[in-house]
């Protein structure tokens, strides 16, 4: 159980939405509380790219007023959040990290934007990421890469990486991310915070600078799995201005989180990180005790055979290189040099493609698809490592190890099913942990769910970043 | 350990200039030192797939 008082005076998005309501929180004070903690903290781990200051206390004054009259919009009345850098805001900055949009200012907001604005929430500012979410940490952009709040040495993940420091410092209650190919779910795991991609076409990527079409997946990241079920309330459903978007039925969230796993069938995904891939031993022994827990509260929990993790590696590399370089190609023709050298010498690759490699890669998705189809039968959801160990240091770029290393996230962004990422413990030296728990397409409630009972089963949320207390 | 062997520079080079792509030359060291990797997960993906594996069906999820 959450205790504002344990974290630094910073309530869950739940918690303050409670307060909210019987109006023993007022949401300007909220807010006052939030810009204080900017100004103090956020030096030192540079999560914003703008604060908007100004915006805010008017936004919040406006939440309260319409509160105070009996005009309470929902739970997000009121909550102050942060956006990535990539979702476009009308009238306010939107840079992806990038001196390629070092100026750019939307006339339209991305329809997550509107959402969550039209949920009342207050918005505080622009978040930091990797250069238009695939080329960081980056020391060559316009401003510094996002630091990680539990150690701020330390890479805080990316490239949603000012979404999870903002939310683990307690700057902001909740925030958006993306991912492509990890890019919620690495954050959420070194920065402890709770990060929810969804099924593909579940929440819609109008007016977020694209990555890679096809696999780009936009999604909320907060303190815990409810408050995440809150902000996915707000950001899904169809979108017609949204190619890939889905026309299915949203469920209730938050209804669906559970308290025991009584009769959930939960495939261990254990063979990636204990075989071909094997992950720091502190990260092998927490997605263990994660299972152990899942089996605790009535699950019943069976190793899943998947496809390799080498399986996905190559399809997931050129579908993502082939989609980035396809979107940034006139300005990779024309402005090459103002891209950061990561963002650069990353996507670049793409042009030792051919068009066969591409459309081959597809294909592989496709079987890929059916073989995690054909494993994950028989079982609710999946449980796996979210990364190969806790983070790691901010400097130097480890160029060939990117080749080496097969993705643990990148097999949910080429099959598209939804991924709940949790907090499973901590190493020795009380670096966050994570674990991911995957849904069968449009399942993301139960995968919600799942992860909601372990972590109310544990004590992982009461403890926050030292410097954040 | 060392990056796999290098697809040929020329190679690489032509495809950077179709690709309508303006490197300097350290730049085009660095794509051709790592142009091995790519190689070798291309080798990977391979081509031999039934015609009935294509990608349309990948968009066609549903719940």
């Amino acid at each position: 159980m959450n205790d504002a008082t344990q974290v630094g005076q910073v309530p869950t998005i739940a918690e303050a939405s409670r307060l909210i309501e019987s109006k023993a929180l007022s949401p300007v004070e909220l807010t006052e509380l939030l810009l204080k903690r900017i100004e103090a903290l956020d030096p030192k781990l540079n999560s914003f790219l703008l604060v908007t200051e100004k915006l805010a206390r008017k936004s919040a004054k406006k939440a309260e007023a319409e509160i105070m009259a009996g005009r309470r919009r929902g739970p997000l009345h009121g909550i102050p959040i942060g956006l990535k850098d990539i979702y476009c805001t009308k009238r306010i900055r939107t840079t992806a990290h990038s001196k390629v949009l070092e100026d750019y200012v939307p006339t339209e907001d991305s329809t997550v934007t509107t959402k969550l604005a039209k949920a009342g929430t207050t918005l505080l500012g622009k978040l930091a990421t990797h250069e238009f979410a695939i080329g960081g940490p980056s020391f060559d952009t316009p401003w510094p890469p996002a630091r990680n709040p539990w150690d701020p040495e330390l890479s805080p993940g990316g490239s949603s990486s000012g979404s999870g420091a903002a939310i683990a410092a307690g700057l902001v209650l909740g925030a958006t991310g993306s991912d492509t190919g990890g890019s919620i779910r690495s954050p959420s795991t070194f920065c402890a915070v709770a990060g929810m991609k969804p099924s593909y076409g579940l929440v819609s990527r109008y007016g977020i600078l694209p990555l890679a079409f096809t696999l780009d997946h936009a999604g909320p990241m907060a303190w815990t799995v409810e408050d995440c079920a809150i902000l996915l309330q707000a950001m899904a459903g169809h979108d017609k201005k949204d190619a890939a978007s889905a026309k299915v039925k949203i469920p209730d969230y938050r209804a669906a989180l559970r308290q025991d796993l009584k009769g959930v069938r939960v495939g261990y995904i254990r063979h990636w990180h204990e075989g071909e891939f094997p992950v720091e031993p502190e990260m092998a022994r927490a997605v263990e005790a994660a299972a152990d827990t899942m089996k605790k509260l009535g699950a019943d929990v069976r190793d899943v055979a998947m496809p390799a993790l080498n399986d996905f590696a190559p399809a997931g590399r050129v579908i993502i290189l082939s989609e980035t370089f396809a979107v940034h190609a006139k300005n990779l023709q024309t402005r090459y040099n103002d891209y950061g050298e990561r963002f650069r010498s990353s996507v670049t690759l793409a042009a030792l493609f051919s068009a066969n490699d591409y459309v081959q890669a597809m294909r592989s998705r496709q079987q890929l698809i059916e073989r995690t189809r054909a494993a994950m039968a028989g079982f609710d959801v999946m449980i796996c490592a979210a990364a190969p160990g806790a983070a790691t240091k901010m400097v130097g770029y480890d160029r060939d190890g990117a080749f080496k290393r097969p993705s643990l996230t990148m097999p949910f962004n080429l099959t598209g099913l939804p991924v709940m990422t949790v907090c499973c413990g901590f190493t020795a030296a009380g670096l966050p942990l994570g674990v991911q728990v995957v849904g069968h397409p449009f399942g993301d409630a139960t995968a919600m769910g799942v992860a909601h009972a372990y972590e109310r089963a544990t004590s992982w949320r009461a403890k926050r970043p030292p410097m954040a207390a | 350990m060392s990056a796999p062997e290098p697809m040929n520079r020329a190679e690489v080079e032509t495809c950077l200039k179709r690709a309508g792509l303006t490197l300097s030359t350290e730049q085009i060291d660095d794509i051709h030192r790592v142009s091995g990797y790519v190689r070798e997960y291309l080798a990977q993906l391979g081509n031999d797939r039934p015609v009935s594996v294509e990608p349309a069906l990948t968009f066609k999820v549903t719940p």
